[in-house]
């Protein structure tokens, strides 16, 4: 029999109170796909936070922004209008996550406090520059999600909220050993605003994940790309340059599904892919 | 199927309201082979596979089978079952003879009925003629059928005792000898498309044509055929339970590590049966449960030597080795 | 530390106990015995236990029961409507979707949640809304077209009131023209039980009083086992009986040579060798108590490479030597001609060494077992094994049992494809029941599958091909090394027949053809569908399309003019009679022709 004990707050506030006291020894259930099989290990408090339904929200705010609640689910996102108009590599990205019972269940909150370097929201949220809410008994503070990503949580708080702008064009690119139920080996995500004479970019974002221990931006391959017309030759070579760029700045490692050199050679061509799609967006709006 | 690979055996019982029990020892793994006993057994009888139950896989209650494996149920077992079922017939046609005055082999078995050939009104319901044997005959209507494959032996030399049985009918030196039940063939064709920047392969389209030798029930044959061929396609391109990509050797654990293929995954594919009967199987029937299982690996790798080139030597085609394979014919290797 | 829930399934309410971290899937199966939901991996990565959750389709094996509160569950109980079998139930049984039946129940509801919000999806929705569900047995073809099939019935009998008949219902009925029953289309007689969850498999089965079962596996790939110490497990809260070695009463078996320790004694030779067995009164006990089995090795080198493992002053895993001796000279040999004039007269001579991986079969449903002692000594054994017979004999021989005295039952068997085909742990939970009294269950974890149950031999292939200019065959030489695993179990049958199909199926008039077995610390290399076949075949077929390229010749026309014909005889001389691979050469070739008009 195990000694746990099980508790599902219905309010924020509980919750954070409860984490407050408890902090290590509770593991925080939102979907449940990562923490449920770890239930077995010995957890002192199970806190259920899935029934806390304020975080469950999904809002629009100004014309490019939206407010994402923690618990808003992979197929949440991947429906959405309001995601799907505003920022539709959030949408493709939460649709390359697992298949449909983990979308059903996986939230972003939990995507996002794994960390993982494989996360499949990520790399969309890296370059849609996401603001994270931790929030913990007492008061809240924002993150930039790069910042998130380098210093984790404290041990009292709870991802609450993200907040992201869309605008200009995105795209994700992704490969996998299959087409669902499949970790991505590698992926990358870019985001390209045109200036205003739309002869140059004012925005440049890529991010790739699966190819470092954290979903990392790519600054090297942005560089590249920022001062590069927006077409012509001088833009595909400016793509190509930017994968090369984007390979350097890899720092993958080898596992089941893939050795780090073929993860360094495709994370090039998955930027360059990702690159031009974002271009062919960026051009469009 | 080996010829060694033992015996099956099949009871046959007809209950006194005309319904029928098959006692096989196969037991039902997915592929079918209690309903293949049923249609066998009904087609000897001439009823509907409706009034017939199987009664399958237990030591104490259904006699001695070699294995639902090999490839061996449908034509092993199956002749069993129809052995068995020729006896409950014969039974019935030697009561149906008395009764309507004829010769027994005058009697033909259709839709719950024997009636004298040619002469559809003279007949008995299947379930009359089983009161009858059995209440009035005082004949208990049980037949049994055994089948093993006809085995030949050549002559011995250089053994030691032990041996397995297939080793002791081939020939120690020269593996001369007959150890085979029964050969089936097939030949499948494989569409590709390689991605030639990651070395991914997109499994496009498969054909195959399987000669099974006579198609006892097509609807489960194809599912049969269509399941190993996807079976294949994921040892062709993805399955290894010791990955060659970890720095050290790492045995899979899990269904993600270890990663078969999703619905999203399979390509068209077209099954095509061909019968060319083979004469010890039960209506001519082979065995078709692995063939196709043996031909997408190949398939596809010859179909990525006709897309770019390289030829993939050892399983599964990774898309590292296929970008291996590419990046050593930019450098000119091939 | 359990509380009561109020769980409503199927329209039912229930008032059940659950733990704290009692999934969802546990109370379904193990509290309400409502088993249509399986367990295949309880990962959520299989999705044999999909249900839905205020109709959405979940993993219940994800999902704490606590959590669930409120919403309501579906499982594939609850699909039918009254009497009659929801339009999905029926394409799945009627065309020919289910086969082992093990996915079916997840399988279903994810269509059906799928179909609630949309009669009339594309195929790629289709797949996509099952991407969640593994299927090892069908290859999704036949489930894609049952859920189309299923949409349109569906979207008719919006459109015409519930009198509508079914596409699906007239297809079926033109089979019934055929005048026999040997080649009608006939649903399986057992898949009514599989599309609506009544299929009772070997985990599905509960007795009173029953145990559950761990076992404990070797740390190590190779060692020698200085000391087993089970006293701290025995004391464990929940534990009946523990066993090692010194309990087996038979403690070798194997089906050639007896190689294997039923539970390793001296030495283990993989991950996957038993070295104790636990009976505890619920599953998370046994695990506990497996987990204070303290056993001390002395670690060896160990062997990975079936080629290394047979050169000399290679350290040995089992003695004399790391070649498998099923025979005198541990080799099958198959010779006809004279390949050594043939190769010197051939026109070209290609030689290649090719390589297969090790492969596990997957079938969703994990191995499962369950013993009932009898008053007077006797077994009961449900086990979803292929080869009931063979296999009740060798646990019989282990146990020291007179056959008599032993009954082995198999439940449908959720998967087979050869990996249920040994006996792996009946002997353990036999012995645990006899020494208990009470029936002992034991359900394999995904891992344990993957540690411990077999897999297809890796093959190292060498072949040499000789041809002539006019595109004959003139001559095969194959040298073959099969990865057998730590013991022999089946492998000299699977060489035998992987050597007499090393030529495929064409003429080749002289012959040689030399394969061994060598001993490893992989996993157990067993049977698997294809049996050697599919390794030859690689080989076989690479080399002919590489033997035609080399010629200038078409692979399909090279084939043609080498295929076996009516008469001819196999590598081993045997007569072939039926020999169909003429036609079907011709009908890929018609297929393809027709594609391109």
């Amino acid at each position: 029999m195990t000694d746990a004990r099980y508790h599902a707050p219905e309010g924020l506030d509980r919750a954070l109170a409860l984490l407050d006291q408890w902090r290590h020894d509770a593991l925080i259930v939102a979907g449940g796909t990562e923490a449920v099989p770890r239930t077995g290990y010995g957890p002192r408090h199970i806190l259920d936070i899935s029934g806390i339904a304020e975080l469950r929200q999904l809002h629009a705010e100004g014309p490019e922004r939206l407010r994402i609640g923690a618990l808003v689910t992979c197929t949440m996102l991947a429906t959405s209008e309001l995601v799907h108009k505003r920022m539709p590599v959030l949408a493709h990205s939460a649709l390359s996550v697992g298949g449909p019972q983990i979308r059903n269940l996986a939230t972003i909150g939990g995507n996002v406090a794994s960390r993982s370097p494989r996360s499949d929201l990520l790399p969309a949220l890296l370059v849609l520059d996401a603001v994270v809410t931790l929030s913990r008994h007492g008061g809240s503070r924002r993150l930039r999600i790069s910042e998130f990503l380098a210093e984790g949580s404290r041990d009292n708080e709870l991802i609450t909220l993200m907040d992201c702008a869309g605008g200009g064009g995105a795209a994700m690119q992704r490969l996998s050993m299959r087409r669902a139920l499949a970790p991505a080996i590698a992926s990358a995500a870019v985001l390209l605003h045109l200036n205003a004479t739309r002869k140059g970019w004012s925005q440049v974002r890529i991010a790739l994940g699966g190819v470092a221990p954290r979903v990392m931006r790519a600054h090297k391959a942005e560089a590249v790309l920022t001062h590069v017309p927006p077409f012509g030759s001088e833009f595909a070579q400016g793509v190509r340059r930017a994968g090369d760029a984007a390979r350097e700045e890899a720092n993958p490692v080898s596992d089941v599904w893939a050795t780090s050199w073929y993860r360094r050679h495709v994370i090039g061509v998955l930027t360059q892919r990702a690159l031009l799609q974002a271009a062919k967006a960026a051009d469009a709006a | 199927m080996l010829r060694s690979q033992d015996a099956s055996s099949a009871v046959v019982e007809l209950k006194q309201d005309g319904s029928i029990v098959v006692r096989v020892g196969s037991v039902e793994v997915g592929a079918g082979t209690t309903t293949v006993a049923a249609q066998i057994a009904a087609e000897e009888l001439g009823v509907d596979p409706e009034v017939v139950t199987v009664v399958f896989g237990d030591t104490e209650t259904t006699p001695y089978d070699g294995g639902t494996v090999g490839s061996r149920s449908t034509h092993i077992m199956g002749n069993a079952v129809r052995a068995a079922a020729r006896e409950v017939r014969d039974a019935l046609y030697q009561t149906a003879a008395e009764e309507l005055d004829v010769a027994p082999g005058e009697l033909e078995a259709r839709d719950g009925f024997v009636r004298v050939r040619g002469a559809q009104d003279r007949g008995l319901s299947i379930a009359d003629l089983a009161f009858l044997t059995l209440y009035d005959r005082r004949r208990i209507i049980i037949g049994q059928g055994m089948f093993q494959p006809p085995t030949g032996r050549v002559q011995l030399s250089g053994g030691r005792a032990g041996f397995r049985r297939d080793a002791t009918i081939m020939d120690a030196e020269t593996g001369q000898g007959n150890p085979v039940a029964v050969f089936s063939y097939a030949v499948a064709h494989a569409e590709v498309e390689v991605d030639i920047d990651t070395g991914i392969v997109d499994v496009l389209r498969l054909v195959v044509a399987t000669d099974c030798g006579r198609a006892i029930n097509p609807l489960l044959l194809e599912g049969q055929l269509e399941g190993a061929i996807a079976m294949g396609i994921d040892h062709a391109v993805r399955e290894n339970t010791c990955p060659e990509t970890t720095p050290d050797r790492h045995l899979t654990l899990d269904l993600t590590e270890y990663a078969i293929a999703t619905a999203a995954d399979i390509p068209e594919i077209v099954t095509l049966i061909v019968e060319c009967p083979d004469a010890n199987g039960p209506f001519g029937a082979k065995g078709a449960g692995e063939i196709n299982v043996i031909l997408p690996g190949p398939a596809i790798c010859n179909a990525i030597f006709d897309a770019v080139g390289v030829r993939i030597t050892s399983l599964p085609a990774t898309p590292e080795k296929i970008l291996s394979g590419l990046s050593s014919q930019r450098s000119g290797g091939i | 530390m359990s509380e009561p829930i109020r769980l409503k399934v199927n329209g039912d309410v229930h008032l059940v106990a659950a733990g704290p971290t009692d999934s969802l899937l546990d109370v379904l199966r193990e509290r309400l015995s409502i088993t249509g939901a399986k367990r295949g991996c309880d990962r959520g990565e299989c999705g044999a236990c999909t249900v839905l959750l205020d109709d959405l389709p979940v993993n219940a094996c994800l999902v704490l029961a606590r959590r669930v509160r409120g919403a309501s569950v579906t499982t594939v109980e609850g699909l039918r409507c009254g009497e009659n079998l929801h339009p999905l139930q029926r394409a799945f049984h009627e065309l020919g979707a289910t086969q082992c039946g093990f996915c079916t129940p997840g399988m279903l509801l994810s269509a059906k949640a799928l179909l609630d919000h949309n009669f009339t999806p594309t195929r790629e929705e289709i797949r996509t809304a099952i991407s969640g569900n593994l299927c090892r047995c069908t290859g999704y073809t036949k489930i894609v077209a049952a859920i189309s099939v299923a949409a349109r019935a569906i979207a008719l009998t919006k459109e015409l009131g519930d009198g509508a008949r079914t596409a699906s219902s007239s297809e079926h009925d033109r089979d019934k023209s055929f005048i026999g029953v040997v080649g009608r289309r006939l649903p399986k007689i057992d898949g009514l039980g599989h599309v609506t969850g009544a299929t009772k498999y070997a985990d599905d089965l509960v007795l009173p009083r029953m145990l559950y079962a761990k076992p404990v596996y070797s740390a190590h790939d190779h060692a020698r086992i200085v000391r087993v110490d089970v006293s701290r497990a025995r004391q464990a809260p929940g534990v009946a009986a523990v066993i090692t070695a010194q309990d087996v009463p038979e403690n070798r078996c194997g089906l050639t040579v007896k190689d294997q320790p039923v539970i390793a004694d001296d030495k283990v030779r993989h991950r996957g060798d038993v070295v104790a067995f636990v009976a505890a009164t619920d599953p998370r006990a046994a695990a506990q108590a497996a987990s204070l089995v303290a056993v001390e090795y002395k670690p060896l080198p160990a062997i990975f490479d079936p080629v290394e493992s047979l050169r000399p002053g290679t350290l040995t895993i089992h003695e004399p030597g790391n070649l498998v001796p099923f025979n005198a000279s541990g080799c099958i040999r198959i010779r006809r001609g004279d390949v050594n004039a043939a190769f010197d007269a051939a026109d070209i001579v290609l030689d290649e060494t090719y390589r297969t991986s090790p492969i596990e079969h997957a079938a969703m449903e994990p191995h499962a077992m369950l013993v009932l002692p009898g008053p007077t000594g006797s077994l009961t054994i449900w086990t979803p094994n292929q080869v009931l017979f063979t296999r009740a004999a060798e646990i019989a021989g282990i146990l020291k049992l007179p056959l008599s005295k032993l009954r082995v039952i198999a439940p449908p068997i959720g998967g087979g494809f050869g990996g249920k085909n040994d006996v792996t742990h009946e002997p353990h939970i036999a012995l645990l029941a006899l020494q208990t009294g009470r029936p002992v269950k034991y359900t394999w974890s995904r891992a344990e599958e993957f540690i411990a149950s077999s897999v297809r031999h890796p093959f190292v292939m060498r072949h040499r091909i000789g041809v002539m200019r006019d595109g004959t065959i003139v001559a095969k030489w194959v040298d073959t090394t099969g990865d057998a695993g730590p013991y022999a179990n089946q492998s000299p049958a699977v060489l035998t027949v992987h050597c007499i199909f090393s030529c495929g199926p064409y003429r080749v008039p002289n012959i040689s053809i030399e394969g061994r077995l060598a001993y490893t610390n992989n996993q157990i290399a067993g049977a698997f569908r294809g049996y050697g076949v599919v390794q030859a075949a690689f080989a076989v077929e690479s080399q002919m399309d590489a033997a035609a390229a080399a010629l200038g010749i078409g692979p399909l026309e090279f084939r043609k003019r080498n295929a076996l014909r009516e008469g001819d005889t196999s590598p081993t001389g045997q007569p072939l009679a039926g020999v169909g691979i003429g036609e079907c050469l011709d009908r890929v070739a018609d297929a393809l022709e027709r594609d391109h008009e």
